[in-house]
C-alpha cells in the first residue's frame, strides 16, 4: 500500500479566506497523519485550528487546495468519519434527551423512514455507559454540567463507528473527570488501530497524551512528533514571548 | 353567546363549518412548521416573508384586473403573486448576507419593511381600482375568514397535508438541522436543501393562511404554539403534537369568535385564543411554569 492511501487525513496547502477580509484564516497548510494516531492541532486564538478540520470536511466555504482520506475524497468516506462540533455552536434549550442527542450517532447507518428502534437505543445506552452518562440518558441536555455535555457528543461520535475522529476543542471548559474520561476513551480508540484528529488548547497535556501536534499561527508553525514541536521556538513564533512565560 | 355556542358545536352551517374546519387545518400546520422556525430562531425571517406577500397580492390583483380575471378578484394570481414576491425577499436576504458583512437582523428588517412599504403604496393605488372592496384585498392583511369559499378552504386543506407529509417523512433530518447543522453536514444530510425546503413550507403556509389570518398575524400563528408547547415538553415529538394541539385550538376557537361577533377580524381573535393559551403554559405548566416552579421551590425550602 503507497503512502496516500494507508493515510487516513493528507491535507495539502489547505487555505480559506473569508469574504471581505484580506488575510488568510488559513494559509496552505499540509499534513499528512499515519493510522492509529492521535493528533493534536494547537495555536493560539484565531489561529485556524477549528477552520482547518471544517475545511477538511467541507463545512465552510472559501477553500482551496485538496484534504484526502486514506487517498479518497470526502464523500466516498464519510460514513468512515466522525466529527465533533465545538460545543459553543450549540443550542442548550433545545428539546432534545441526552439519549436523543447520542442516538443522532446513528441516523447516517438508519435508512430514510425507517424508525429509531430498541436496538438503536441500546447501542446508544453502551456508548454512554462507556463515557459514565448512562443515568443522565432522560435529562434534557441544557440540564447537563459543561463535562456531560461534552460526553454526550464523544458518545455520540463512538456510535458513528468511525475509522477517524476529529474533535473541535473537546476539553474546552470540561472538569478532570470528563478530561481523564476522553483521554481514556482516545487511548482505547488508538489501541484499536482508530486515528483521532484534536484540536486542543492546553499544552501541558499534550506532550503526555498525543503522538503528533501540528501548531498553527494562520500558517504552520511546525508539525511533527510532539517533542519537536513544542519546542521553545516553535511556541514563541506561534504564541509570542510574552503568552510563553505564562504557560 | 349562542350564536358562539352553536358554532363551537359546529353547527353554524355549512359555510361556518367549512371555515372550521380548514382553520383548524391552517393551525394545526402552521403550528408544527412554526416549531422548527422557533427552534431555528428564524422568527424574523418568517415574519419578513409573511409581509413580503403583500406587495405579490398588490401585483396579483393588477395582473388578473388588466386581464379581466374575475375583475381582479382571481385568487391563484393573487397568491401566486404573493408566493414570488416572498420569494424574491427571502432571496434578497440570502444575497444580503453573502455580500456584506451585515448582521443578521438588520438585512431581514430592512427588506420586511421596504416590501412591506412596495406592497402599502401598491395596495393604496389597488384601492381607487372600481372592485378593489370586491376583491377582498383588505382580509389579506388581518384575515377574514368568514368569507372563505370552497376553493380557498381545499387550498388550505392542500397545504396542510403536504406540509403535514413533509414534516413526517423529514422529522429526523429538520430536527438534525435545527438542532446541529453542522453535525448534520458532517454525516452527508444535505443540508442547504432542507433549509430552503423548510422555507418554502414556510412559505406555503404563510401564502394558505394569508386570506384566514392575514399577512400582519400569520407569524403568530407560526410561532406562539411551538413556544406554548416548550413550557410542556423537553423533548421534540411530544412538543410537536402539543403545539399542533395548542395551534388548531386557537384557531377553532378564535375562528369561532370571529364569526359570532362579525366585526372581529379571524387573525386577531385566532392570534388572542393563541396568547391565552401560551399564558397559562406561562404560568402553570408543571416543569417550566413560573408560578409552579416558585411553589416547588417554596415546598423545597420548607422541607428541612
Amino acid at each position: 500500500m503507497d503512502n496516500t492511501s494507508s493515510s487516513p487525513l493528507m491535507i495539502d496547502r489547505l487555505s480559506v479566506s473569508y469574504p471581505g477580509r484580506k488575510s488568510a484564516a488559513l494559509d496552505a497548510v499540509s499534513w499528512h497523519i499515519k493510522p492509529g494516531t492521535l493528533n493534536a492541532v494547537i495555536g493560539p486564538n484565531g489561529a485556524g485550528k477549528s477552520t482547518l478540520l471544517k475545511a477538511a470536511l467541507e463545512l465552510i466555504p472559501g477553500r482551496s487546495g485538496k484534504a484526502l482520506f486514506w487517498g479518497r475524497p470526502l464523500r466516498e468516506v464519510r460514513r468512515k468519519l466522525a466529527y465533533v462540533p465545538q460545543r459553543s455552536a450549540i443550542d442548550w434549550n433545545f428539546p432534545v434527551s441526552a439519549l436523543d442527542v447520542v442516538t443522532m450517532g446513528l441516523y447516517a447507518g438508519i435508512g430514510w423512514l425507517r424508525p429509531v428502534r430498541k436496538a438503536h437505543k441500546e447501542r446508544a445506552l453502551e456508548a454512554m455507559a462507556r463515557l459514565g452518562i448512562e443515568d443522565l440518558a432522560a435529562s434534557q441536555i441544557g440540564a447537563l454540567s459543561g463535562g456531560q455535555q461534552q460526553r454526550v457528543f464523544i458518545a455520540r461520535a463512538l456510535l458513528q463507528d468511525a475509522d477517524l475522529y476529529m474533535m473541535d476543542e473537546p476539553f474546552a471548559g470540561v472538569d478532570s473527570v470528563t478530561e481523564a474520561k476522553i483521554f481514556e476513551i482516545l487511548q482505547a480508540l488508538k489501541q484499536a488501530g482508530k486515528t483521532a484528529v484534536i484540536v486542543h488548547h492546553d499544552l501541558s497535556s499534550v506532550e503526555r497524551q498525543f503522538d503528533t501536534a501540528l501548531l498553527l499561527n494562520g500558517r504552520t508553525i511546525a508539525q511533527g512528533p510532539v517533542k519537536t514541536v513544542l519546542a521553545k521556538d516553535n511556541l514563541t513564533a506561534a504564541y509570542g514571548s510574552g503568552r510563553l512565560l505564562a504557560l | 353567546m349562542e350564536t358562539l355556542i352553536s358554532i363551537l358545536l359546529f353547527q353554524g352551517g355549512y359555510n361556518t363549518l367549512l371555515v372550521l374546519c380548514s382553520t383548524i387545518m391552517l393551525g394545526i400546520t402552521a403550528a408544527l412548521a412554526g416549531s422548527f422556525v422557533m427552534l431555528r430562531k428564524q422568527a424574523l425571517a418568517a415574519d419578513a416573508l409573511s409581509h413580503a406577500t403583500l406587495p405579490g397580492i398588490g401585483l396579483g390583483f393588477f395582473l388578473a384586473f388588466t386581464l379581466g380575471w374575475d375583475g381582479g378578484r382571481n385568487l391563484p394570481t393573487l397568491l401566486t403573486g404573493a408566493a414570488l414576491t416572498a420569494l424574491l425577499a427571502g432571496l434578497s436576504i440570502k444575497w444580503i448576507l453573502s455580500r456584506t458583512r451585515l448582521n443578521q437582523d438588520v438585512a431581514i428588517a430592512s427588506v420586511l419593511s421596504v416590501f412591506y412599504a412596495l406592497g402599502i403604496v401598491l395596495f393604496t393605488i389597488a384601492q381607487r381600482f372600481e372592485g378593489a372592496a370586491q376583491a377582498g384585498l383588505d382580509s389579506f392583511l388581518l384575515g377574514q375568514a368568514a368569507g372563505l369559499s370552497m376553493e380557498e378552504s381545499l387550498i388550505i386543506a392542500i397545504v396542510a397535508l403536504i406540509v403535514l407529509g413533509f414534516i413526517v417523512l423529514f422529522f429526523r433530518d429538520f430536527l438534525l438541522l435545527s438542532f446541529d447543522a453542522t453535525f448534520a453536514e458532517s454525516i452527508g444530510r444535505p443540508v442547504h436543501r432542507l433549509d430552503i425546503f423548510l422555507t418554502l413550507l414556510v412559505l406555503l403556509i404563510v401564502c394558505a393562511g394569508l386570506k384566514t389570518v392575514g399577512l400582519v398575524l400569520i407569524l403568530a400563528l407560526l410561532i406562539i404554539p411551538s413556544v406554548t408547547a416548550r413550557f410542556w415538553s423537553d423533548r421534540l415529538k411530544p412538543m410537536l403534537v402539543i403545539a399542533a394541539f395548542s395551534g388548531g385550538l386557537s384557531c377553532y376557537v378564535g375562528a369561532a369568535l370571529s364569526a359570532a361577533f362579525e366585526n372581529i377580524p379571524t387573525g386577531a381573535a385566532i392570534v388572542l385564543c393563541a396568547f391565552t393559551l401560551f399564558s397559562f403554559s406561562f404560568f402553570f405548566s408543571p416543569r417550566h411554569g413560573l408560578l409552579t416552579t416558585r411553589f416547588l421551590q417554596a415546598g423545597k425550602a420548607e422541607k428541612p
